[in-house]
């Protein structure tokens, strides 16, 4: 799955667009939705997913599969979002509206309308903000966007360990799956009792093969010249888009007025 | 007698926390324009030799040499002996450190602090001469085993070495890929450059080296012309344990009568070359 999220990257059809073009966009849009009225956001979940699945050709299967995964975080704090607990004496002389109450003892369990409406709205949010940053991780492949942090002078050393991390992590991912694979080929993770055991081997592995990969990393590094900065040439493939910039524009201009109109 | 491009002089090397020298009195020459292979069993010390010889490792006691200038273990001279000396590694992903192809082959040059048009020239050239072109945006995690092969090949001939040394280069490759690995190498060599190859693999290096390296327990037991080293392979005792090449093999299988006064062939089409000549030859007797 991370290989294919991150193949979109590099294949998609906003690819040749600038990445600080690109971001510039998605930022605002992010704080849009912070001062949103909730239709508003809902319009601007839609024309987002314009950009993902129509303009960028991002199937739609995965762009509701990653949105779902994030949404999943949103349901599993929803209990909390929602239950509240307090005496039972309290609860029988509010005036609040109560979806639902369940008293054990001198004290109820019991869910206000207004959580709910605060609760989809969080709801709402989260995926409206999730889709302003799927956008970015579909259309912008990561170094590109070190590319961009680096023309705005943040400092080489962090671009450098955030460049070999992305580079090693997916190694790592090769790694850990391959020596899951193999323990399973020998019965690892068939028993509960077992299940712990080889999680903890597949962790030491991990760890003793990451130490290995370091030291073969130094001496790559050496060996090809490494002078303390890590510097590669960047291809500059793109092309400022006047008609998405346009269509980014007027989007956005529609939105605030809506925004206003609907108070 | 010409100046050896590289020279190994009673070389010494320890791994720390270690008892055993892992190189004991290691010498050898490596001439110029000469296609190396370096055999030996595991833990020999090839892949130290070849960490030594590209200035990675200093070794404990002698001396190493290029066209007679030591090698000294300071960075500006460090610099530029690494960009004589090319190393690849056994695992290729060791050695890849970008994100895309284009990335890492250029991170070689601009670590030279070549002129941005330069790396751009060589990077381009580079990625044709590797049929790399297509692949150029495509992330290094993307890659096929045989294609990032390619890749770390291609990251250390940009900048031109005229000595490259390959550790174990067609491990993990198939058929198809080792083949295309040795075209690119005689490609590489018919260029100019010296290569040096460590390998198990018998069969390539019967087939593809004209001097043969033979390392035990650390040191060198056999340096010669590869004729003369495999027409003597059976009776030397250093090559007894590392096997024998297969067409070799076949051949020394065929009478001994039949085999008078020829070479061994090296290739497959001089096998059956000779064989086509053997039986010429007694159908002509009959």
């Amino acid at each position: 799955m991370h290989h294919h999220l991150d193949s979109y990257a590099y294949r998609n059809g906003l690819r040749h667009i600038p990445p600080e073009q690109k971001l510039l966009f998605a930022i605002a849009l992010l704080l849009f939705t912070f001062f949103a009225h909730p239709l508003s956001q809902g319009l601007l979940w839609l024309w987002l997913s314009v950009w993902v699945v129509g303009y960028a050709r991002i199937p739609w299967r995965v762009y509701a599969a990653v949105l779902g995964a994030i949404a999943l975080f949103w349901v599993l704090s929803l209990p909390s979002l929602l239950v509240q607990v307090a005496p039972t004496s309290l609860v029988t002389t509010t005036t609040e509206p109560l979806l639902g109450r369940l008293s054990v003892g001198g004290w109820s369990v019991f869910i206000p309308q207004a959580q709910v409406t605060q609760a989809l709205g969080v709801g709402l949010r989260t995926l409206v903000a999730s889709s302003c940053l799927v956008f970015i991780l579909f259309t912008t492949p990561f170094p590109e966007l070190l590319g961009v942090l680096e023309r705005r002078s943040v400092p080489s050393f962090l671009l450098d360990i955030l460049m070999l991390m992305y580079r090693y992590i997916f190694i790592l991912l090769d790694t850990a799956v391959s020596l899951q694979l193999a323990q399973r080929a020998r019965g690892g993770y068939q028993r509960r009792s077992r299940w712990l055991y080889s999680l903890s081997l597949l962790a030491a592995q991990l760890f003793r093969q990451s130490l290995q990969r370091y030291q073969g990393t130094n001496l790559a590094l050496l060996s090809r010249g490494f002078t303390g900065q890590f510097r590669v040439w960047r291809s500059p493939p793109y092309a400022y888009s006047q008609r998405y910039a346009v269509e980014a524009g007027l989007g956005g201009g529609l939105l605030l007025l809506v925004n206003r109109i609907l108070g | 007698m010409s100046v050896p491009l590289l020279e190994f002089r009673h070389v010494w090397f320890r791994y720390p926390n270690t008892l055993t020298p892992v190189l004991q009195d290691c010498s050898v020459a490596l001439g110029a324009g000469r296609k190396t292979a370096l055999l030996g069993l595991n833990g020999s010390g090839k892949s130290t030799l070849f960490y030594v010889a590209a200035g990675l490792y200093r070794c404990d006691r002698g001396e190493v040499y290029w066209q007679g200038q030591r090698l000294v273990h300071q960075p500006a001279a460090l610099r530029q002996w690494r960009q004589r000396v090319g190393l690849g590694f056994q695992d290729p992903e060791q050695q890849l450190v970008a994100a895309t192809v284009a990335e890492d082959i250029s991170y070689g040059l601009c670590n030279l602090d070549l002129p941005t048009p330069e790396i751009e020239a060589r990077l381009e050239q580079t990625l044709r001469e590797f049929e790399l072109l297509e692949l150029a945006d495509c992330p290094l995690h993307h890659l096929s085993l045989g294609q990032k092969r390619r890749v770390a090949l291609a990251g250390v001939m940009a900048l031109a070495p005229p000595l490259l040394l390959l550790d174990e280069p067609t491990t993990y490759l198939d058929h198809t890929q080792t083949e295309h690995l040795r075209a690119v190498l005689d490609r590489i060599h018919a260029a100019g450059t010296t290569i040096v190859i460590a390998t198990h693999d018998l069969d390539f290096a019967y087939c593809w080296a004209d001097w043969i390296i033979i390392l035990a327990d650390g040191h060198v037991v056999v340096s010669d012309c590869s004729d003369v080293v495999f027409d003597q392979w059976q009776t030397q005792a250093s090559s007894q344990c590392l096997g024998i090449p297969t067409l070799l093999n076949l051949w020394l299988s065929l009478p001994p009568s039949w085999r008078r006064q020829r070479q061994p062939p090296r290739t497959v089409a001089e096998f059956s070359h000779a064989l086509g000549n053997l039986f010429r030859d007694l159908l002509g007797h009959r």
